[in-house]
């Protein structure tokens, strides 16, 4: 995956602010994401999906610090520039124009007070797209008409109250194309949605990426999502990638004990609802002491190793790494934990922080 | 439009009791107002002679048809007092009261926003603990202490302003900052936690994420949205406003419905009294409707 790179996340540490200590949700994850591409986040809820997703754009909530780590954005002439690093004046240059994202709740991540053809024009005076008035109207009403907003020109006045959940989704989506971004992060883009409106988004989704050659970092906790959009998929549990391959190679040959639970839990027609299978056990809470594989308490297999030390991210293939110690060692890879820390030979213990 | 009728249908509800709450109230005070009104020496026959032309001989509920019919018909009796209808006194009384409430409300609503806004912007940083202390003082000093400060710091240290109100605009600054003190104190304070509670709001997640800044995201999404509570309080301010007119007019000599009042209740003069209260409680529910008007026309989900 290392041809041609958008953004490249390393070792990025996230930290919340709980009482006087920091609590670090997000610990030292490397993530790729190629042009082109769409890439997936799947983990459960509280995982720190949506910390990652707020720390690319920087609209973390105010006790959230990004601690550690870098975010390479690769300009298409080859420049690099730190996201991390950026100043507030200068990444909001970069968001809506650059990257652009989308929201879990589309019932109330636009204003209530203003027109939704007004909320999606606003884009383009802030980062002076299109100066004159008229013009500007006529692209909004074009783009609603692209994300499938039926009398785009009526709709254009519409108040979000008007809408139903899939058009303001679909609202979201104008909002976030109209700026013609190189990367749309979709932060669980279909959960507030019922299932048929959820495969039109997605579909919506997937082919605006093609017709704008945009990247999408698609987050979400439905292996369903990830298997009818992503090209390559992260495994996230507590802050830290447990499993990443080609989506391909992950459903036929997951590895970790979690992402098996994650796909088992997916139901299929003719489950008896009764016996739906959840994974046991709920996030341990956190022990910054623990040192051992964070998901242990809840893994069916009981080694001993698994309590004392993490497991480090092994290589199964080029398309596939795992942090098991029980599937890394079968498959005698060594650990390589990206580009990032080329020289430790020896293997990262507990996360990267600290 | 058929909420906005059924509105005024409350408002004239509203008004009914008013009448009756402050006719019985009136009417529970013990004395009779004819023998209050003569003096000690005036003999039985010439009090009786007035009590009957004034209808206090008749039965309660006779009294308060008489009143109300009276009412409907724009007579809202005489004063005892001053022997003039009550109507005209209070028509008289009336611009001044406007006047002082419209430029309290005025100072109240753009000082107080203002500084809301300023300390919500720059929230938990020196602007914020400065302006919060300010308004805190809105909030706690009463209305006469405050018009005494204003007049001795004003007119006595410095003599920039006038003492006295003189039907000049300039000597209506004071009495308007005096009246408008405590609201301004309470609108600062409302649109500072509102504004602020907007920060939790997603939207100003998708408006940074469209690329405004957070202070310009807070200023140009949040602040509509803060406003509409703060509207609200506006119109349960006026009521204040008017109780508070009572001391400002007396203190700067202004002749508006709050003096009336004060010397209507100084005279024992019910029929005036009354007529003063059900004025002030007609603005303050014409207060409510304004403050819904305007809540309809900025927030479009109250729209029909
Ligand atoms: N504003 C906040 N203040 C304090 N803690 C927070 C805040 N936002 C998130 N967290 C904590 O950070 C952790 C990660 O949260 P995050 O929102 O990234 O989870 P998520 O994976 O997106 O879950 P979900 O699927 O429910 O959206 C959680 O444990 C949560 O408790
Ligand atoms: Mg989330």
């Amino acid at each position: 995956m290392s041809e041609d790179k958008l953004l490249e996340i390393n070792n990025l540490t996230v930290s919340i602010k709980e009482g006087k200590e920091m609590l670090p949700v997000v610990r030292g994850i490397n993530i790729t994401v190629p042009r082109n591409k769409i890439i997936g986040i799947v983990g459960e809820s509280g995982c720190g999906k949506s910390i990652t997703a707020k720390s690319i754009n920087h609209i973390l909530p105010p006790a959230a610090k990004i601690t550690a780590g870098s975010m390479i954005w690769h300009e298409a002439s080859g420049q690099q520039t730190d996201l991390v690093t950026l100043k507030e004046k200068e990444i909001r240059k970069r968001c809506g124009k650059d990257l652009a994202m989308i929201f879990q709740e589309p019932m109330s991540s636009l204003n209530p007070m203003m027109t939704i053809g007004s909320q999606i024009k606003e884009l383009l005076k802030i980062h002076k797209l299109e100066n004159n008035p008229q013009k500007a109207k006529a692209r909004v009403i074009e783009m609603l008409d692209a994300v499938g907003i039926p009398e785009p020109a009526l709709r254009y006045k519409a108040y979000p109250h008007e809408l139903s959940g899939g058009m303001r989704q679909r609202v979201m989506i104008a909002m976030a194309m109209i700026g013609q971004p190189k990367l749309l992060i979709a932060d669980e883009p279909t959960t507030a949605l019922d299932v048929t409106t959820q495969a039109q988004i997605l579909k919506l989704i997937r082919k605006m990426c093609e017709s704008y050659s945009m990247s999408a970092l698609m987050i979400t906790h439905n292996m369903g999502v990830v298997s009818s959009t992503c090209d390559y998929v992260y495994v996230m549990y507590l802050g830290t990638i447990m499993e990443e391959a080609l989506t391909q190679e992950l459903f036929n040959n997951p590895l970790h004990p979690y992402t098996r639970g994650l796909l088992s839990s997916i139901p299929k027609l003719g489950d008896n609802p009764e016996f739906l299978k959840t994974i046991p056990g709920n996030i341990p809470v956190d022990s910054k002491k623990f040192k051992g594989c964070k998901f242990c308490m809840r893994c069916s297999d009981d080694i001993k190793k698994c309590f004392f030390e993490e497991a480090p991210l092994y290589k199964v293939s080029e398309n596939h790494y795992v942090r098991c110690h029980l599937a890394g060692s079968d498959n005698k890879i060594v650990n390589s934990e990206d580009t990032s820390n080329k020289a430790g030979s020896e293997t990262v213990k507990g996360g990267k922080n600290k | 439009m058929s909420a906005f009728i059924r509105r005024c249908v409350g408002v004239l509800l509203v008004l009914l009791g008013v009448m009756l709450l402050i006719f019985i109230v009136l009417r529970i005070i013990p004395g009779n107002p004819a023998a209050v009104l003569l003096s000690e020496h005036a003999n039985k026959e010439t009090i009786e002679r007035l009590t009957a032309s004034m209808n206090l001989d008749k039965a309660l509920p006779e009294q308060f048809l008489l009143y109300l019919s009276g009412a409907l018909r724009g007579d809202l009796g005489q004063s005892y007092y001053l022997k003039r209808p009550v109507l005209d006194l209070v028509l008289e009384a009336f611009p001044f009261t406007v006047k002082l409430t419209i430029f309290s409300a005025a100072f109240a609503w753009i000082f107080g926003i203002a500084v809301g806004v300023i300390s919500a912007v720059y929230q938990n940083r020196l602007p914020d603990y400065l302006f919060r202390g300010i308004s805190l003082l809105g909030v706690s000093v009463p209305v006469f202490m405050v018009a005494l400060f204003l007049q001795y710091l004003f007119y006595f240290k410095f003599s920039l302003l006038p003492l006295l109100y003189d039907g000049s605009a300039v000597s209506m600054i004071l009495p308007a900052i005096a009246l408008g003190w405590n609201s301004a104190g309470s609108v600062a304070r409302l649109t500072r936690s509102s504004l602020i509670e907007q920060n939790n709001e997603l939207y100003l997640d998708t408006a940074k994420a469209k690329g405004l800044t957070a202070k310009a995201a807070l200023l140009k999404h949040g602040l509509k949205n803060a406003m509409l509570p703060v509207i609200t309080m506006l119109a349960l301010q006026l009521s204040s406003m008017l109780s508070g007119a009572v001391i400002t007019e007396s203190v700067f000599g202004i002749a508006g419905i709050g003096k009336l009042a004060l010397s209507a209740v100084e005279t024992r003069d019910m029929p005036l009294l009354q007529g003063t209260v059900l004025f002030s409680a007609f603005i303050i529910s014409l207060g409510n409707i304004i403050s819904d008007l305007i809540n309809t026309c900025i927030d479009p989900r109250l729209r029909v």
